[in-house]
């Protein structure tokens, strides 16, 4: 196992106010292949812009970004556009938490899960709509060839969600960031899901950053976890480790805050 | 499966229901009328009764009759014959007119609304100004610099379009730049046209239809006006606006000529007008 994703000392600064305000700081990791990684933390601790600067969304001009992430030998804050469209969607792919408006209402979900395909390999028609529904198939969505027809408001929350993460993976990436991916879904559909994303991992080998609130999800699918507080990272460690002996205060609140009921759980 | 929770399907039923009993009567109406007055002036492109053209001394003013339906006018020109070929002029400028339009405020509108900044500031502070005077004013402006004639007012009229559409497509982008379905097309990696004109331009297509077919009224409009002012189609060529003007020396001699015209521009309008609040009404 080899590391893919190395960050060192990540800043990210915004400018749009008058005094510039730092919502990440020093944030540093390493991911390795087929690992993965939760970050849990309060809200606004900076996770989802920790998120964004690795899938390189945050180009708008008036952020700073400092430190290197470095994939493929490239740093992935000062490399050209280009190299880095080439990664995006290929090697790194993401989805939100919002499976209800991530998806274009105009266009067929076939459409939308190509689209990265599309982007990234030549390939005609047939193979793009076998590679689909193959795509589609693999998230365990019912009747891949009737949803490869319909239109996003012809399908549910978690649907939906299932369709974002078959676009996500369908040029098998690298890395899979999922950010609060669950979130917007009910409990049981969230486990459906972990369960998902823990097999797609064992099966392409894909290493997945998962970001959530919820500890009890994190503890199922993560062997690593990142603790993050005010844009700072105050722990971090083997889940089991943190979970059984957690070393800094903010953390045994965020575990003492797990509803006891999820004990039972499964 | 569980994931298709109960409330929302019956959610989703209701509304489906309450969709159908609202009968889009606009979009009906428009449809009926705009094709019957298409299908005439397809017509007329290949088939009219008479030569529209072809001056007939002995039927000076012709009353209307079967043989010619709606009279004839003052130089033995059958009238029916010429309101079909003269919609079909008033109909291809007004496509061409749109055509340019369109073209051109949606590369603008897509460009500003998408990009933002200095350029959207630029083009539209040049936009406003231009947007300030009347289209018609503009367009007058146009055929005074490129001389009469039907491609020129087209041109002339094409380009006094451009501002309004070009608002429309612009607010409508920057009403969709924002959403996660762009953000999502971004983080696949696709590039800014492929997102503005593949994944955006879709998206406005119901609001930009709809003024469309507002624009096309008004195009109409805009020509039957210029050649009623005589800069507009010239002789012999038949336009709408070109024989209204010609049939109000005759209003109370034969008010049936200036009638059938005014009733043929009514038809054309009403249809692509009610056809652009139908298309509305569906979203
Ligand atoms: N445009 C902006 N200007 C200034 N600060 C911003 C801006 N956008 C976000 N922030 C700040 O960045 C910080 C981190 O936000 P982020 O979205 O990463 O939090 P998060 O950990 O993902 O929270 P959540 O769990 O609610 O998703 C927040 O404190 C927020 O106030
Ligand atoms: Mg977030």
């Amino acid at each position: 196992m080899g590391t893919i994703l190395e960050i060192k000392d990540l800043n990210i600064e915004f400018h749009d106010h008058s005094v510039p305000e730092t919502v990440v700081f020093d944030f540093s990791m390493q991911l390795q292949e087929g690992e993965i990684v939760g970050i849990v933390g309060e809200s606004g601790s900076g996770k989802t812009m920790t998120a964004l600067a690795i899938a390189g969304l945050l180009s708008r001009h008036d952020i700073t970004k400092k430190g290197q992430i470095i994939f493929k030998e490239q740093d992935l804050l000062i490399c050209k556009r280009s190299i880095l469209r080439e990664f995006q969607g290929k090697d790194i792919s993401m989805i939100f938490q919002e499976p209800m408006t991530s998806l274009n209402p105009v266009r067929k979900i076939g459409w939308q899960v190509e689209e990265s395909l599309r982007l990234h390999e030549n390939l005609t028609k047939e193979e793009l709509k076998k590679r689909a529904i193959d795509a589609l198939r693999e998230v365990e969505l019912p009747e891949p060839e009737k949803i490869y027809r319909q239109y996003p408001h012809q399908l549910s929350g978690g649907m939906r969600q299932r369709v974002m993460i078959a676009s996500a993976m369908i040029c098998n990436p690298k890395i899979l960031i999922a950010d609060e991916a669950t979130t917007a879904l009910d409990v049981t559909i969230q486990a459906q899901i972990v369960q998902l994303l823990k097999r797609l991992n064992s099966k392409k080998n894909t290493a997945i950053l998962f970001i959530s609130h919820d500890l009890s999800l994190v503890r199922k699918l993560c062997t690593k976890v990142i603790v993050m507080q005010n844009g700072h990272i105050v722990e971090r460690g083997n889940t089991e480790d943190i979970y059984q002996n957690p070393q800094e205060v903010y953390t045994k609140q965020l575990i003492a805050a797990i509803p006891k009921c999820e004990k039972n759980f499964e | 499966m569980s994931e298709k929770t109960h409330g929302v399907k019956t959610m989703r039923k209701s509304e489906k229901e309450q969709a159908a009993k609202r009968i889009n009567y606009n979009l009906r109406i428009g449809a009926v009328i705009t094709i019957t007055m298409c299908v005439f002036i397809l017509i007329g492109f290949v088939y009219t009764p008479y030569n529209p053209e072809a001056m007939d001394e002995t039927q000076k003013l012709a009353g209307i009759s079967w043989h010619h339906f709606l009279g004839c006018d003052n130089f033995g020109r059958d009238i029916f014959s010429r309101v079909l070929k003269g919609s079909g002029t008033t109909l291809l400028v007004a496509t061409g007119t749109i055509l340019i339009g369109t073209g051109a405020g949606i590369i603008l509108g897509a460009l500003t609304g998408y990009y933002g900044g200095w350029l959207d500031e630029i083009l539209m502070r040049i936009n406003d100004a231009i947007f300030a005077f009347p289209s018609i004013l503009l367009a007058l402006v146009f055929i005074s610099l490129l001389g009469t004639g039907t491609v020129n007012i087209v041109i002339a009229l094409g380009i006094a379009f451009i501002p309004s559409f070009a608002r429309i497509v612009r607010s409508e982008f920057l009403r969709c730049k924002n959403m996660d379905y762009v953000k999502q097309a971004k983080l696949i990696g696709a590039g800014d046209l492929r997102i503005m004109f593949v994944h955006i331009l879709p998206n406005t297509l119901p609001v930009l239809l709809s003024s469309v077919m507002i624009g096309f009224n008004n195009a109409v409009l805009a020509e039957a006006g210029m050649s009623y002012l005589g800069i507009g189609v010239q002789p012999p060529f038949a336009s709408l606006g070109r024989m209204l003007s010609e049939a109000q020396a005759y209003l109370f001699t034969r008010p049936g000529y200036a009638l059938s015209i005014g009733i043929f521009i009514i038809l054309l309008v009403l249809g692509f007008g009610l056809l652009g609040e139908g298309i509305k009404e569906l979203k």
